[in-house]
């Protein structure tokens, strides 16, 4: 019922500022529908957040960097200069990227997450801030900072249902679309996988209490795995979907230009509720880039609200994060624990 | 049992796949698993060099293509230390000597030796503008290798470089700047990028009473710094070259302008001399757009996607290059912009070779550069490629150098602080024949006028030099 209302609220606000902003190629529109398909990938993020969380009550801060090292994975396995790399096709690039992600999920699990499943959760939050750190310092050592680029999934614009499409004066390129369609399936999936799957109620019932699901026969520790890997594939999706569209493959690019908005996505959905990350993450991408509209428009005396207040379109991220907090404090759609 | 096998399993797969993943991706990866010694090549820090003891002062015009460049004096005074470096404590020169009116006899002598000159080099190898460790790291001394391999010296002096990397942060670089002056004790300090880096560590060399070399950025907050000489045009020096450029050869004057520019005080100069400047040529400027420093992705898709909504044909960008490989790749997909600039870190090909495999997205981008094309590099300098240079990054070091090396040339065998300053101040024109050529004087450390004009070839992902040495129509 909540999140009926709730994402009603959110596509009517939505709704609103395209048909206000409804010919005027100045206006916000636009970048409503930018805010659209950012929100997509933060999204996906916020959802192998919410994974994480809901299954050991850990913030993960390793998140981004499983899925810059599958960004890498692809970019090696792809290359094909006569400097390094293997020369595969896009497809095989991918299978092999998101089972790298994969397996490092699965050691962080076994070497990191594992040993600390009865530590306190500060100490395992630690420990994935250690881990991204680790990770960003292996990619500097070996791809150096020097920036590369990865294709996206399409090469030109010959995409099929997904070509290129003009809606509201903006080309929505396919890379793009293919972001939204990749977080509607994996929303839906894992919403489904939750509420009604054995499976998902285990990994539920693991993060409530741990002893209590071992008592029942349940393996605490396929649990961990399960919750580990797929967060990891989750982060090495939203990369190779991400990074095209950025534009250049960098040492942790994916915690230095997702992670912070898809955490506030997934806080402002509700950090124990899947559709939430999914509605937090549209949330903060429309009211990011319809930020960054308004501080280039609208001017304090004769210069731009973004000359006079720095990262004015970040405190505007903020104020919207708190705003919602305050009203509640579980997040749009997440439930008191 | 089985768990520790398999975590012995899970170890070896993921690290064979991150060594399979960065095997060969960058040169130097191998020697990591080399011996320290091997790697120790590419490290940053000091490099000593051995320059020919008995070098006789070079004329300015023997191994350079200088106009009107002397040797130096060949003096033989002794030169008076701060008493901080163990090895030079100092001394008054003996009677005698030759001195213009004017001309210190002596001075502080800090990381002058008997044979070697110590310099320090500061740049950005991480952060938001980063410049390639192994360039930076190679180059910031090869110009000094190739003058010993060539048997020449400044008044008998080699010059040892110490290498720092100030993350691109104003902070980081005036504590480099200070491990410089009081751990190497060095000489001088070079400035290679970065305007805030540049500004706040020219500043601290300033208060010390240490010469700064820098390349040509922001005049802000350093023009009134005695200690600082700017050896290419700064932004607002760059201002009207670039305006002139886009009023007579895109057409800027019949079409919409803009510029994005990262809203640090060391960009505010050269945003308010570009406007000034297309004002008086009778162009307009119809958008202006502040970024912060830390920009991201997010913002350059919003961005671009302004400058396309409200048409805008010629951008003037004034930001790190991520940002503007960011910009470019987001706007190729709404529209075609004309990317005009000024600086130095742009004109990297690194830069062109990523933001052209991002679907040509700087394909016939115009920015002015202080050093050509690495690509024409031969054009300008054989000696460089013969000295083993391989990339711009080394180019621009090079040329660099080459103008220090005839500023260390002039105060003669007694080289002082002082006397570095008071002779670059008299010197007459520099030239070197790869960077543009530079003129100081007592009241101006801005001494460049001209740049080149470099074009990216999306066709061989690089840079060219449309138009060298560069100074108006």
């Amino acid at each position: 019922m909540r999140t009926g209302i709730v994402t009603g609220v959110i596509v009517a606000v939505i709704a609103a500022i395209l048909l206000a902003g409804q010919g005027d190629l100045t206006g916000p529109a636009p970048f409503v529908i930018l805010g659209l398909t950012n929100g997509a990938i933060f999204g996906l993020v916020a959802l192998g957040l919410v994974l994480v969380y809901k299954g050991t009550r850990v913030f993960n801060f390793a998140q981004g960097e499983f899925g810059t090292w599958a960004a890498f994975f692809a970019f090696m396995v792809m290359r094909d200069d006569g400097v390094g790399g293997v020369g595969l096709p896009y497809w095989a690039a991918v299978i092999v990227a998101l089972f790298g992600a994969l397996l490092l999920g699965l050691a962080f699990e076994r070497i990191v997450a594992r040993p600390l499943l009865n530590a306190p959760r500060v100490t395992v939050l630690v420990a994935t801030i250690a881990t991204a750190l680790l990770f960003i310092g292996l990619q500097i050592v070996f791809f150096e900072i020097e920036p590369e680029n990865l294709r996206g999934v399409f090469t030109s614009d010959n995409a099929g249902i997904l070509s290129t499409k003009r809606i509201f004066n903006l080309n929505i390129d396919p890379q793009r679309q293919v972001a939204i369609v990749v977080l509607l399936a994996f929303g839906v999936l894992l919403a489904y996988f939750f509420s009604r799957t054995d499976l998902g109620l285990a990994v539920l019932a693991t993060s409530q209490d741990a002893f209590a699901t071992r008592v029942v026969g349940i393996g605490v520790e396929r649990m961990s795995r399960f919750i580990w890997g797929g967060a990891a594939l989750l982060g090495g999706i939203a990369a190779l979907i991400y990074v095209p569209l950025a534009g250049l493959l960098i040492p942790g690019v994916m915690t230095s230009n997702i992670l912070i908005p898809a955490f506030t996505g997934a806080v402002v959905g509700g950090m124990n509720s899947l559709p939430g990350a999914f509605l937090g993450g549209i949330t903060i991408g429309v009211v990011q880039s319809v930020s960054l509209w308004a501080v280039g428009h609208y001017h304090i005396g004769e210069r731009a609200i973004v000359e006079v207040i720095p990262a004015s379109e970040q405190i505007s991220i903020l104020l919207v994060l708190l705003v919602i907090l305050l009203a509640r404090p579980a997040g749009l759609l997440g439930q008191e624990a | 049992m089985r768990d520790r096998r398999t975590r012995l399993v899970c170890i070896g797969a993921l690290f064979a796949l991150m060594v399979a993943a960065a095997c060969g991706q960058k040169p130097n990866v191998y020697k990591l698993g080399a011996p320290a010694g091997a790697a120790g090549e590419a490290a940053v820090g000091g490099s000593g060099v051995a320059l020919d003891s008995e070098g006789n002062p070079i004329s300015g015009s023997s191994s350079l293509s200088g106009s009107g460049i002397t040797g130096g004096s060949g003096s033989t005074t002794s030169t008076t230390g701060d008493g901080s470096d163990p090895n030079n404590p100092g001394g008054e020169g003996p009677p005698g000597q030759d001195l213009e009116a004017g001309e210190p006899p002596g001075g502080n002598s800090t990381g002058v030796e008997d044979k070697v000159i110590r310099i320090g080099i500061h740049a950005p190898i991480t952060g938001a503008a980063p410049v390639p460790a192994p360039s930076f790291d190679r180059g910031k001394d090869l110009y000094w290798r190739w003058l010993t391999q060539q048997k020449k010296s400044i008044h008998g002096r080699t010059v040892q470089v110490f290498g720092h990397n100030d993350e691109f942060d104003p902070s980081v670089a005036v504590q480099e700047c200070q491990e410089m002056v009081e751990d190497e004790k060095v000489f001088l300090i070079i400035g290679v990028a970065g305007a805030d880096q540049i500004a706040r560590c020219a500043q601290y060399a300033n208060q010390v009473g240490v010469p700064y070399i820098s390349a040509g950025v922001t005049e802000a907050g350093v023009n009134t710094l005695a200690t600082y000489f700017a050896i290419w045009a700064s932004y607002k020096q760059q201002a009207p070259l670039l305006v002139d450029y886009m009023v007579q050869k895109l057409g800027a004057r019949g079409e919409r302008n803009g510029m994005v520019y990262f809203n640090t005080p060391g960009f505010l100069d050269g945003r308010a001399a570009w406007e000034a400047e297309m004002d008086d040529a009778g162009a307009s400027v119809d958008y202006m757009r502040a970024v912060p420093k830390n920009a991201g992705q997010t913002d350059a898709t919003a961005v671009a996607t302004d400058l396309c909504q409200q048409q805008i044909k010629n951008v003037n960008v004034l930001t790190s290059p991520t940002f503007f490989i960011q910009l470019a790749n987001e706007a190729q997909t709404q529209c075609d912009i004309q990317w005009v600039g000024v600086g130095l870190t742009m004109t990297i090909d690194t830069v062109a070779s990523v933001a052209c495999r991002n679907r040509s997205s700087i394909d016939g981008a115009r920015f002015l550069s202080p050093f050509p094309a690495y690509v024409d590099s031969n054009r300008f300098d054989p000696n460089f490629r013969k000295a083993g240079g391989t990339d711009d990054i080394m180019f621009g070091l090079w040329g660099m150098s080459k103008i220090l090396h005839q500023m260390l040339l002039q105060p003669g065998r007694n080289l002082t602080r002082e006397r570095f300053m008071w002779h670059v101040q008299r010197m007459g024109k520099i030239s070197t024949g790869v960077l543009p050529d530079v003129q100081f004087s007592p009241t101006d450390h801005f001494g460049g006028s001209e740049m080149h004009l470099s074009r990216a070839d999306c066709g061989r992902n690089v840079w060219v030099t449309e138009i060298p040495f560069f100074g108006g129509f």
